[in-house]
């Protein structure tokens, strides 16, 4: 994983461009398309990394533009199975809701003979819907991460979201199987039910 | 994601633009920090480059770049 990341500015917030990111904007749709970023490789005092160089996006812009969509309440569980930077999504009707992941570090735990039990990590994440992102972050502050909520609006929803589960392979090998898991439930709660033009139409 | 290759460009130029349907443009990247606007849009795009190795330095970084 080279070190470094591009972003796209969405409102107040940040969405990164892994593949492709469709917008509308102007009543035009604006396709953004990651076409690779190249990577050098640079060294450290003992230890060798790649770093991110730069990053070609390819802009088509589109004349279609798409039809105002009717919000939709969401009651999803996503789960990324990578400590890495992963994005998983459910799309209910015409919109969707996704989570992109930027990994977790995981900071206090409880050991016991037979598990371990994660009571903090370093994490951050995006909440992307149709209508916009948020980034989120969660320090190592919080006392207890397993069933740690919290609340964002984006456009016409207002998201709750909660952490289920997370660990890495040495938290979580006490069942035989050694994974990454970041378990968040989301519920999105409509605050404004008129039909909206979406902002974001698709993101991968 | 590996090196598209066959694309040499300026950093941060922006490729004249296609005519008709779809206006296209091809932007580069490269420095960072450096803050990259399509023309006759608001849609901005930026490059944070990490040089440390550490995911919680990865996590501090993404914090910073917000601000």
């Amino acid at each position: 994983m080279p070190k470094g990341v591009s972003y796209i500015k969405i409102g107040n917030s940040w969405l990164e461009v892994v593949t492709t990111i469709k917008l509308l904007e102007n009543d035009r749709t604006v396709v953004i398309r990651n076409m690779g970023c190249k990577k050098v490789r640079k060294s450290g005092d003992d230890y060798v990394y790649q770093a991110l160089d730069s990053c070609d996006l390819k802009i088509p812009f589109l004349p279609d533009i798409p039809e105002e969509i009717i919000p939709t309440e969401h009651q999803e569980r996503l789960k990324i199975s990578s400590r890495f930077p992963a994005y998983q999504a459910k799309k209910r009707e015409s919109s969707f809701i996704g989570i992109r992941g930027l990994g977790f570090g995981i900071g206090r735990t409880n050991r016991s003979a037979h598990r371990t039990e994660v009571l903090s990590i370093t994490t951050g994440f995006d909440l992307i819907t149709n209508f916009g992102v948020a980034n989120i972050d969660i320090g190592s502050d919080v006392s207890l991460i397993i069933g740690y909520t919290g609340t964002v609006v984006i456009g016409p929803h207002e998201i709750k979201y909660k952490i289920n589960d997370v660990g890495n392979s040495n938290t979580h090998c006490y069942t035989g199987k050694c994974i990454n898991i970041f378990d968040i439930s989301i519920s999105s709660k409509i605050i404004n039910s008129k039909p909206q033009t979406p902002l974001i139409i698709f993101y991968q | 994601m590996e090196n598209s290759g066959n694309v040499q460009r300026n950093p941060g130029e922006i490729n004249k633009t296609k005519p008709n349907v779809e206006n296209e443009i091809d932007i580069v990247l490269e420095k960072e920090n450096r803050i990259v606007t399509i023309p006759g849009s608001r849609i901005t795009f930026q490059l944070k480059k990490f040089t440390h190795d550490t995911f919680f330095t990865l996590l501090v970084c993404r914090r910073e770049f917000r601000i």
